[in-house]
């Protein structure tokens, strides 16, 4: 098994180079030692950054000994020995840090209890989280050795695991991490258990009123399809979509031949353009007749759909979305008193709750009204 | 170890390492100063020689 000290040191002998000191960053950072692998980091640069410099003949050193006719080689042969120790200053340094920065971090035995969650490196080097299913035991060995059972947090993986080798996740980590932390739960502080059993009734307010809110909603979309407002839409809505195809085989037919004016007619496009439509039909020779029931649609069918269309949207308002907006309003308004300046929790909190009002919502439409469309095509059209 | 004590340690090791660094830099600039004035030295030897021989 891989342990964090060989980690880290693989990457600190090979941190020379840009990219491998990111690498040593981002494989310390998922071991839990961010800050002192950026310390580490941060010093073995300075270090390296003086040493290259000081090896360095200065510009106006070297000018000085080629206006004396001296000789840069030798220059470096009277230095040889001087660039020798810095190089082994570096490495000294290196060495030294590299084993601060192995010396295992202490694990905090009070975490040690079953339920902590923990990260661990896997033989292959993947890093995952574990829950601890045992408590602290030790083996038979001479020198016996602790270890717990643990069960990785996804997946089926279930192994011992030697006390050392687990890692503790950051706080932070921990608390975003666990959507209701147990406030008895060893990782969290004080502050953070009071938090979380804020969290935890506004949980459990918000699922009972959207449980209330839920268990009214097949009554309510009832309301909607019986409703004299969407009967009398979709009634109109049915009428004017049959007129519409009408005139588009009219207009089809009449203009077919004709492409160079033809236009690109669609039951939408009727919206603006109708008195090109009707120019087109009277280029194409189409009878007075003909022309009426184009230049009447827009009176006929569309304008009192526009109306209907207002009607039932305020109906609809009424009966469906008054109540989701005083939802969505006190949990926009609850999470912010319970989150204050976390506004990325307070984000996440609200997300799952809007989200859990429409999936509620969407499964009870189709448990209730599955044929019925509540937003026919004229739903946000403007009508002139 | 703590990480604060992680932290104290590397703190020294860099402390250390600069010490180290800057007393070699000392050194380094002084063979190069010294170099450059034994070749002051031998310059004005030259110029020394050139004159006597003038003379």
């Amino acid at each position: 098994m891989d342990s964090e000290k060989e980690l880290l040191k693989q990457d600190l002998n090979k941190q020379e180079s840009p990219e491998d000191v990111k690498q040593f960053i981002e494989d310390a950072k998922l071991l839990g030692h961010e800050d002192i692998a950026e310390l580490g980091q941060q010093k073995l640069q300075e270090i390296l950054s003086k040493a290259e410099n000081i090896e360095k003949t200065s510009e106006s050193q070297k000018s000085q000994v080629e206006n004396m006719d001296g000789s840069n080689d030798e220059v470096e042969k009277r230095t040889q020995d001087i660039d020798k120790k810095i190089e082994e200053v570096k490495e000294e340094s290196i060495k030294e840090i590299e084993a601060v920065q192995n010396e295992k971090k202490e694990i905090n035995r009070d975490l040690l209890k079953t339920g902590s969650v923990f990260n661990f490196k896997t033989s292959n080097g993947d890093i995952i989280e574990v829950k601890l299913i045992s408590e602290v035991q030790k083996t038979n060995e001479p020198t016996p050795r602790e270890y717990v059972r643990v069960k990785a947090t996804q997946g089926t993986l279930e192994t011992d695991v030697v006390i050392n080798d687990l890692i503790e996740k950051k706080k932070e980590e921990s608390f975003k991490e666990t959507e209701n932390p147990t406030p008895n739960s060893p990782e969290v502080s004080e502050e953070q258990k009071q938090q979380a059993e804020k969290i935890k009734q506004l949980n459990a307010e918000m699922t009972e009123l959207l449980n209330e809110i839920t268990s009214t909603m097949p009554s309510r979309l009832n309301q909607v399809i019986n409703s004299e407002s969407y009967r009398k839409l979709i009634s109109l809505n049915e009428k004017r979509n049959n007129e519409e195809k009408e005139l588009f085989n009219i207009y089809n037919r009449y203009t077919q031949g004709h492409d160079s004016y033809r236009r690109s007619f669609s039951t939408h496009g009727l919206d603006n353009s109708d008195y090109q439509y009707i120019e087109d039909m009277k280029t194409a020779g189409a009878s007075s007749e003909i022309l009426k029931r184009f230049e009447e649609f827009k009176e006929k069918f569309r304008k009192p759909e526009k109306i209907a269309d207002d009607i039932y949207r305020e109906d609809y308002s009424k009966i469906i979305n008054e109540d989701r907006w005083k939802f969505e309003r006190t949990v926009a308004d609850k999470s912010k008193e319970v989150f204050g300046e976390d506004s990325a929790g307070r984000d996440e909190f609200q997300k799952k709750y809007f989200d859990a009002y429409r999936n509620n919502f969407s499964k009870a439409y189709n448990d209730t009204i599955p044929n019925e469309n509540l937003f026919p095509n004229t739903m946000g059209t403007i009508y002139s | 170890m703590t990480p604060q004590e992680q932290a104290q340690k590397i703190e020294e090791i860099y402390n250390e390492a600069i010490k180290k660094l800057t007393e070699l830099e000392k050194e380094r600039k002084g063979i190069i100063g010294g170099y450059i004035k034994e070749l002051e030295a031998q310059k004005i030897d030259v110029i020394r020689a050139s004159i006597l021989e003038n003379k």
